[in-house]
């Protein structure tokens, strides 16, 4: 299968899993889960940023439809894939990228791939609570739920790569 | 013109990003604006059906609850029905332009934002109009947004702009009751003066004034006094916690609640200067 055709079921399959599951759990009454964000996370590591934004674009769009919040998750995962680059900067492993894989777990190793997802996560939680509030005058409020909500989503997009994504 | 289109060509994932973004936050706003239900009629047409279908399956896992529920509020409607019998025959017009409701269930709703919303399985067809508030037995559950044909978005009680006027039943005392944004279990109630005997313990109930909530309806008990300086404009109100009796994250059957003179009072609420609260 060719890379994008991987990426558009991973992007199909994770969609369908939030639309089904996960867009009916809410942990303590705070803490939120969307794991429709992980496909985005593991676009292979050459996509360019516009390409990647426009992605980002739709799979947000087509999820606003669903839980009909308008343009929240739009605006979430175009920041996302727009921070992306500098993220991918930041934490540049010894020796640079193998630019044509698709950053998984069980291949950049689990140090890397923490931090990444941890900041790629926490910068789509944000941006998602920050324009659903619209106001700075809740701020803890909203760190609040962005800090829980980020930890519940990564926890499960780590069980999901390391139970399907490994080799 | 070479120069702007360099610029243009180094700096495209920026602009592209402004671009995709102002598209965004326009969707959020031209849903966010109160009349305007256009973006949430395309998308219902879509995501509706979808949110219905699943939302019929998942309800059989949850058939034994809802018909505790259910069986809960036929019992307190049976003994309302006696208390009332006795006034059979008469024809008041107390009764005839009385409230009247339409059975709803929530298809869709959110409790761990800021700013929740609702979305019911019943639209313009069955009678439902913007404006119109949403109850349970249990309680005020929101107040409808907008409507299509077949479906209604309202906001949750749980959302940043919705408060309730409310009675204070042992003392008779009118306040405001606005959720806190932090727990789902608990609102505040607002504008109660300090030199008022409020107890702990004390049930809250609606107070009906705009007719988008019936009167009378307990929404919750008084947990939690202070009379730590919430003052406003010279006026020194208590602070006082209420818990609610709704369970917000397990809504699935409500009423929407229907007056044919709402209209009326809040065009006449609108010539007042008061804190509007439903």
């Amino acid at each position: 299968m060719s890379k994008f055709s991987v990426t558009l079921v991973q992007l199909v399959v994770y969609s369908l899993l939030q639309l089904v599951f996960f867009k009916d759990v809410t942990l303590f009454n705070r803490a939120l889960c969307f794991v429709y964000a992980a496909p985005l996370l593991l676009l292979p590591l050459d996509t360019k940023p516009v390409p990647a934004m426009l992605i980002a674009f739709f799979v947000g769009f087509t999820i606003d439809i669903f839980y009909a919040t308008g343009g929240m998750h739009t605006a979430a995962c175009v920041m996302m894939m727009f921070l992306r680059p500098y993220v991918l900067n930041l934490i540049t492993p010894r020796g640079g990228y193998d630019l044509s894989v698709q950053p998984f777990f069980h291949i950049m190793g689990a140090r890397w791939f923490l931090i990444y997802s941890c900041l790629m996560i926490a910068i789509h939680h944000f941006t998602l609570f920050l324009v659903e509030a619209f106001t700075f005058s809740h701020i803890v409020q909203t760190l609040l739920t962005t800090l829980f909500s980020t930890l519940f989503t990564l926890s499960v997009i780590l069980i999901l790569q390391i139970l399907f994504h490994k080799n | 013109m070479r120069q702007l289109l360099l610029l243009l060509a180094r700096y495209r994932n920026f602009f592209v990003f402004l671009m995709l973004e102002a598209v965004a936050l326009g969707l959020v706003f031209s849903k966010n604006t109160y009349q305007s239900a256009s973006f949430f009629a395309f998308t219902s047409s879509v995501a509706a059906t979808w949110n219905q279908g699943w939302e019929y399956f998942r309800q059989y896992l949850y058939l034994q609850k809802q018909n505790d529920v259910l069986a809960e509020e036929n019992s307190l409607l049976l003994k309302r029905l006696t208390q009332r019998s006795r006034y059979t025959g008469v024809s008041d017009s107390l009764y005839i332009n009385g409230y009247s409701f339409i059975a709803a269930r929530v298809i869709q709703n959110s409790i761990a934002f800021q700013n929740n919303f609702l979305i019911l399985d019943k639209g313009t067809d069955d009678g439902v109009q913007p404006g119109m508030g949403i109850i349970t037995a249990q309680g005020v559950v929101g107040k409808v947004k907008s409507c299509t044909s077949r479906t209604a978005l309202a906001y949750s009680f749980l959302h940043s702009d919705l408060s309730v006027s409310v009675r204070i039943k042992r003392i008779g005392v009118i306040g405001t009751l606005k959720w806190n944004r932090t727990n789902t279990t608990e609102a505040n109630l607002l504008y109660v003066s300090q030199h008022e005997k409020v107890a702990l313990g004390d049930t809250v109930i609606t107070a009906g004034f705009n007719a988008v909530y019936p009167p009378d309806l307990p929404v919750g008990i008084i947990s939690h006094i202070s009379y730590s300086g919430a003052t406003t404009e010279g006026n020194a109100f208590l602070n006082l916690k209420v818990r609610l009796f709704t369970n917000y994250a397990t809504l699935s059957h409500v009423y929407i609640v229907k007056h044919p003179m709402a209209n009326e009072l809040k065009e006449l609420q609108k010539q007042t200067l008061l804190p509007q609260a439903d």
